[in-house]
């Protein structure tokens, strides 16, 4: 195994994982024994998960789990006619119609021109693939987002990428995938991702990015905070 | 002390009985022998007397006239050692013969070992951090693969998750320990040569 498979195929983590078939674990200590980069993985990693046993007891709730299944709320029963009486009925209308006119003068108005006119975004470009977590100081617009141009590696065996977003409480917003195809659509391997306004806080969001092979196997070769700050 | 290239020189004061030299040896490749070994063995004395006696063995190799041939490939030659030691250990139930019966005394680590680096405070609390900094459902995840040490297939299916899942999991909390493992780690290596 040399240092690339080793990365890619995130060795160190398996190792501690005690994931590896025999004849792989050897290859890998081989390489690790000789290599400071994945040396260190290992004993972090292992140092890491030592620690952690110390911590967790005091972290994680002990309460013990239901022995049976939760009780399930008590069925009501409801009369669903009470509410096409007219003192329900009437008003529960008026608003609907209330709602349709909104939205035909508008919000769909505005988005057909949002549609079709031409968007002005701030920019933002990084080259992916730095180990460890980088931070990153993003300029938006409130309504709009933003555009993250991403140059990914060069040398990459990848068919595909996956870019997952999450808030700043580590809940993954969605997730996008490229191909590779779509990367060498230009020589510096550049991907443009337009993260809209919408729900977009000032605030630290993380976006990861994965190269996945033919095989499936799901490789992280960027982790980023973007720090997001408004054009006020 | 940061991490030192093993060239030539490294090999000849490791040789020289240099301490600082010996100090790093042994404590960079006691713990990555015992990552090895715990995963081949059961009995912590058996871990340990391998190691030992890898050390033995890689160290009378190094003195000798021939000495070591690729001094750049010394964690490869301790590796292969091991593994020679671990073959007989297999075969016999122990050891008769030690090489410190050469008078050749094996060095050892004084000062701050790694695990007294580890259960500094500064390290734990940076633990404490990155496993807060977790959404609790990781928190009991890595508790049930780690400290419960249940199958983890098992656990991943009770979890929703797969295994990449967990490596990434794990990949994501070693990064962010590292830097401040590798800062505790110099400052105690240094802190025991002052």
């Amino acid at each position: 195994m040399d240092h690339r498979e080793a990365i890619q195929q995130m060795a160190a983590e398996r190792y501690l994982l005690d994931e590896m078939t025999p004849e792989l674990r050897e290859s890998f200590e081989e390489h690790a024994f000789d290599c400071p980069e994945c040396s260190m993985d290992l004993r972090a990693g292992a140092a890491f998960i030592t620690a952690a046993k110390a911590e967790l007891p005091g972290l994680v709730d002990a309460s013990p789990s239901p022995s049976g299944p939760a009780p399930k709320p008590a069925i009501k029963k409801s009369n669903w006619f009470i509410w096409l009486r007219p003192a329900f009925a009437i008003p529960a209308f008026a608003a609907l119609l209330a709602v349709i006119a909104y939205q035909n003068l508008g919000t769909i108005p505005a988005l057909r021109s949002a549609g079709s006119a031409p968007q002005i975004l701030p920019s933002t470009g990084f080259h992916a693939g730095t180990r460890g977590t980088s931070h990153t100081s993003v300029l938006a617009d409130r309504k709009q987002g933003l555009v993250l141009s991403i140059q990914l590696p060069q040398d990459s065996a990848f068919a595909s990428y996956a870019f997952d977003f999450s808030d700043p409480q580590g809940k993954q917003l969605w997730t996008r995938a490229a191909t590779a195809s779509d990367v060498s659509t230009n020589a510096e391997r550049t991907i443009s991702l337009v993260i809209p306004g919408q729900n977009l806080k000032q605030s630290s969001y993380t976006l990861s990015i994965f190269g996945i092979t033919t095989q499936g196997t799901r490789t992280e070769i960027d982790r980023r905070i973007l720090e997001i700050h408004f054009d006020e | 002390m940061q991490f030192r290239e093993f060239d030539a020189d490294y090999v000849e004061n490791l040789c020289a009985g240099d301490l600082a030299t010996q100090e790093h040896f042994v404590s960079y490749f006691t713990e990555l022998l015992q990552l090895k070994l715990r995963s081949r063995l059961r009995s912590p004395q058996a871990i340990e007397d391998v190691r030992q006696e890898t050390f033995a063995r890689v160290l009378n190799t190094l003195r000798k006239e021939t000495g070591l041939r690729q001094p750049d490939r010394l964690g490869a030659f301790v590796n292969t050692v091991c593994n020679n030691v671990l073959l007989e250990h297999y075969r016999f139930s122990s050891r008769n013969q030690s090489l410190d019966q050469e008078g050749r005394p094996e060095p050892v680590a004084t000062g701050a070992d790694t695990l007294s680096i580890v259960s500094a405070a500064q390290l734990k609390s940076k633990v404490r951090e990155i496993l807060l900094g977790m959404p609790a459902r990781d928190r009991s995840l890595l508790k049930a693969v780690f400290l419960d040490e249940r199958d983890r297939d098992e656990v991943c299916r009770e979890f929703g998750v797969d295994r990449e899942y967990l490596r990434v999991l794990l990949f994501r909390a070693k990064q962010d320990f590292k830097t401040e493992y590798v800062r505790r780690m110099n400052l105690g290596l240094n802190a025991a040569h002052s």
